[in-house]
């Protein structure tokens, strides 16, 4: 978790509309918390990493816009919603991750390696493209070497690329067409 | 008859902003001044204040007014305020009408000149209302000076006890063999520690000897009747099947017995017979037979208590009883249950035998404190607050804070302190609320006496052997905490006990969104119900400890003594009466009455006052205009109508509100200052079966394109004679060219503003989608009203 810049949090430099703005994002429910900390403690993702849920809430409801946003941290959730399923105020913590995510994403603070999975889905319409491995476990089970998706079809890939591009997501995850 | 001289007084109320920063009152004055039959209007800070009420009588003593209007908060709040107003300056206290300006209008609105405009459309229906109001008398009646409370746990007690005190014969009826509630199962109290059954079983036995007491225990009210200060109650006693003025509670049965049963009384930790005393103060001490676990009940055989039974006690053939008691007044105090913890699986309730409830803490700490899989003595204890409270997903626990958590988990980790030598107490709160007298102070001593606190809620507990892990966050440090523990404590969340909805429901009060019952005002009526002459106390009210309930008892007990002591009680003039010449005897009111208040005999069709509930269902039912309902009449309810729609602002939707519960409910929208759109207008009557298609024809005629109707679901006027009255209507609209869907109906609890809400949204899109009423179908209603 990033340290702040300094000691004070200075009200005037807060962001007063982030908590709305999140809740707008889809993360509704961001203002009932309590901050209880059953998120943090039912966190998997946090009982091996820096990810700490109830503060990066705190945060947002404070209005530090900035240092929630580019936080890294923020991409350590594994969405695994126990925290969503414990939390007693109905605060729905993966929502406001969710959200936060698409804000961050939005503001440029998108992590190379979720850009890197985001450019496979556009390369080969996969997060995950079929490797030699792969090709050969389908052929040794009696399948074809390549499965009817849009590793096969140009046009189905087309399509895809076509959509990433209208949907503005390949320029999102700033993809470059070669 | 119109009221051509009829001199109206119009006070308009700022309320201190609540209505001036919304209504322009200075406008809507200038408005009222030039309404028909207004010789004055004045507006005021505070028309409810000594000089706001003083304004009032000067105009009626000095300027000559005998109609007032006041425009200002809801009728139930003030309404009485004015009336006594007008009773001191010598008018009679029915020449008063109120517009409701501030919850049904101020409140709801944000546009100020749409608010305005709608304030003066209320304000012109209450002046024209005003000037066809008739004077009325209330009547008197005796009151019953018996009381009946119900539920015998601490708060019923001490009522049973200040009231039998004051001289009052009471009955407490209680629906457990023995009365002492939840109190006499916990070990201690805090925060003086007082051992909790020495103070309570003295009480206890005060209540079962005091002369003006009789106990009626294993005993339910099943139905009740009649009018505040005379309730005729119906008390079904299940049977002991023991002789009580024999058993000598000497055990002998209950030794003997073969069956064993987990005891309720020590929350299921120990086993008691199916012959049995809950405990061994009970108050009666009588013994009680178990039918759903006795071998002679499930089976046909056994009886072998009888056999040994040396005073003869056991009685097989006891009979469930129904015993009558007339009442001025009934207390309703039937307490809480604990949330049941296996709904937050996270916690693992009923998966290892150390994790268990406050409430079997307490057990634990009397049995001798044990570790309930091996009985051996726990070290490391973690007491886990806030277990199901202050939970906004409803589905898994109940919003509120459970009131006693806090303070009973230091209790317990002292107690245990206290037990164990090397106990280590652990308290995993959410936040500390010590907010009682001597609380804080308790809870620095936890603090001196080594009582470890984690402020972080638990997210799990896992059984691991004989162990328990519990997980937390130390919120303060931003850390994951984690420990084994011996025995794990849940402060579960409170409930009102599931009883009480069944009750209210018998009683004719209300409970709350968060099914407590419901206080008559929050702050000024906290133990009054909805309903006059009854009262209510203790946790079926909301969750408190022993010194917050035994306060509201004694204060439960004082209002029931100045309502009963009194000796009487006014009936309302709001009663419907035959013309008599008009009257052909038909009987159509008489079907149509839902009390039985209208009879037949042989000098011709009356109603009986004092049966008479005023809903003025059978007004719209007469097909010769030969029965009215006073203070609602068909004059004055068509002359408001008239005043409301006249302005024509357009589209115009009138909501007629049945009953004190929807029209509250409505004010309840504008307390929590919800908002819907000023194009609504609300006109309260007692029913919407008041209601009739005169009237529902007149509000289109004069400019509305919109009809509401909104019932309470307590109503006399039953959703079948509402779906049937509706449903006729729409037929009739049909008939003189308006759409059916421009009436809508619905039922509401005084909490479910929410639905109130929803309907006004529904017609409000369905009205811009049809249009406004074309004038030409206007004037034809108007033609075809006036041929009629």
């Amino acid at each position: 978790m990033a340290e702040p810049k300094n000691n004070v949090i200075r009200l005037d430099e807060l962001d007063m509309g982030f908590a709305e703005a999140v809740a707008k994002a889809g993360g509704e429910k961001i203002n009932l918390c309590i901050q209880c900390g059953t998120c943090t403690a039912s966190c998997p993702s946090g009982r091996r990493t820096a990810f700490r849920t109830r503060q990066l809430i705190r945060r947002a409801l404070l209005g530090l816009r900035e240092e929630v946003l580019s936080d890294k941290d923020l991409w350590l959730c594994t969405t695994c919603y126990a925290c969503l399923e414990r939390c007693p105020r109905g605060v729905d913590p993966t929502d406001v991750i969710l959200a936060l995510r698409t804000m961050a994403a939005k503001a440029g603070h998108m992590l190379d390696r979720h850009k890197m999975v985001s450019g496979f889905v556009i390369k080969y319409g996969h997060a995950v493209p079929i490797n030699e491995e792969n090709r050969k476990l389908r052929v040794s089970l009696g399948l074809s070497e390549v499965p009817p998706t849009t590793h096969k079809s140009k046009k189905a890939l087309n399509e895809v690329q076509e959509i990433t591009k209208k949907t503005g997501f390949a320029k999102l995850v700033c993809f470059e067409w070669k | 008859m119109a009221q051509e001289k009829a001199r109206v007084g119009v006070y308009i109320c700022h309320c201190g902003g609540n209505i001036s920063d919304t209504v322009d009152v200075e406008k809507v004055k200038e408005a009222a001044a030039k309404f028909k039959g207004v010789e004055v209007a004045e507006t005021y800070e505070y028309v409810c204040s000594d000089p706001g009420q003083e304004m009032i009588m000067e105009g009626i003593k000095e300027r000559g007014l005998d109609r007032i209007v006041v425009a200002s908060c809801s009728p139930r709040m003030h309404l009485e305020t004015f009336r006594q107003t007008l009773k001191s300056a010598g008018l009679n206290a029915y020449f008063l009408d109120m517009a409701n300006i501030r919850e049904q209008c101020s409140w709801v609105h944000d546009d100020k000149e749409a608010a305005t405009a709608k304030a003066i459309d209320l304000v012109r229906g209450a002046v024209e209302r005003a000037r066809y109001l008739i004077s009325l008398e209330p009547k008197s009646m005796p009151v019953k000076q018996d009381i009946l409370v119900i539920g015998g746990g601490i708060a019923g007690i001490i009522a049973s006890l200040e009231l039998a005190d004051k001289g009052y014969q009471v009955y407490l009826v209680e629906r457990s063999p023995s009365i002492g509630g939840h109190m006499a199962q916990l070990s201690k109290t805090f925060p003086t520690l007082d051992c909790s059954q020495c103070i309570l079983t003295p009480k206890m036995v005060s209540a079962g000897q005091h002369p003006n007491i009789k106990i009626i225990s294993m005993a339910e009210p099943a139905a009740v009747e009649g009018t505040p200060g005379n309730y005729r109650v119906l008390i079904t006693q299940r049977p002991r099947f023991v002789d009580a003025s024999k058993c000598t509670a000497c055990d002998e049965c209950a030794k003997k017995c073969p069956v064993k049963v987990p005891s309720e009384f020590e929350a299921e930790l120990m086993e008691r017979k199916a012959i049995y005393s809950p405990f061994k103060q009970a108050v009666p001490r009588a013994y009680v037979i178990d039918t759903e676990h006795c071998l002679y009940f499930t089976k046909g055989v056994c009886k072998i208590c009888e056999k040994f039974c040396p005073a003869h006690a056991v009685d097989f053939d006891q009979k469930e009883k129904t015993i009558e008691l007339d009442v001025g007044a009934i207390v309703a105090c039937t307490g809480f249950e604990q949330l049941d913890p296996r709904r937050l699986e996270e916690f693992s309730y009923g998966l290892h035998p150390d994790i268990v409830t406050n409430l079997q803490f307490e057990r634990l700490m009397l049995q001798g404190i044990h570790k309930p899989s091996n009985g051996k003595m726990p070290k490391k204890v973690a007491y886990i607050l806030c277990v199901g409270s202050r939970m906004m997903n409803t589905d898994r626990g109940v919003e509120y804070c459970c009131k006693i958590g806090c303070m009973a988990a230091i209790k317990h980790a002292m107690l245990f302190q206290k037990a164990v030598p090397d106990a280590e107490p652990w308290i995993f709160y959410t936040d500390i609320r010590a907010d009682g007298k001597g609380y804080e102070e308790f809870y620095a001593t936890a603090q001196d006496h080594g009582v470890r606190f984690v402020r972080g809620r638990v997210a799990e507990v896992i059984p691991n052997g004989e162990k328990l892990l519990v997980r937390a966050e130390d919120t303060l440090l931003g850390s994951n905490i984690e420990g084994e523990f011996d025995l794990v404590v849940l402060s579960t969340g409170i409930l009102p006990h599931p009883t009480s909805y069944e009750l209210a429901r018998k009683l004719g009060i209300q409970v709350g969104s968060d099914g407590f019952l419901l206080e008559r005002h929050y702050k000024l009526r906290p133990v009054d119900s909805q309903r006059d002459g009854v009262f209510i106390s203790g946790c079926a009210v909301s969750p408190k400890d022993v010194r917050e309930t035994t306060l509201e008892s004694m204060a439960t007990a004082s209002r029931v003594a100045t309502f009963v002591g009194k000796g009487e009680i006014s009936i309302s003039p709001e009663v419907a009466y035959i013309i008599q010449d008009r009257c052909n005897t038909c009987g159509e009111c008489i079907e149509a009455c839902p009390v039985a208040a209208i009879e037949k005999s042989p000098n011709g069709v009356t109603v009986n006052p004092i049966s008479c509930v005023g809903c003025g269902i059978c007004v719209p039912t007469c097909p010769l205009e030969a029965i009215n309902l006073n203070h609602c009449t068909e004059a004055q309810l068509m002359a408001q109508i008239r005043g409301l729609c006249e302005s024509r602002n357009s589209p115009k939707i009138v909501a007629f509100i049945g009953g004190d519960t929807a029209y509250g409910s409505a004010d309840l929208a504008g307390q929590t200052r919800e908002s819907y759109s000023p194009n609504i207008e609300i006109i309260g009557v007692p029913s919407v079966g008041r209601v009739g298609l005169k009237h529902v024809l007149q509000a289109f005629a004069d400019g509305a394109d919109g009809v509401i109707f909104v019932e309470g679901d307590d109503s006399v006027f039953t959703e079948e004679k509402m779906r049937g009255h509706v449903i006729q209507l729409k037929k009739e609209l049909s008939k003189y060219g308006i759409k059916s869907l421009r009436l809508l109906s619905i039922r509401t609890t005084l909490p479910q503003y929410n639905k109130i809400l929803n309907v006004f949204r529904t017609l409000n899109e369905r009205i811009s989608k049809l249009g406004s009423v074309s004038e030409d179908a206007r004037s034809k209603i108007m033609e075809q009203l006036a041929t009629a």
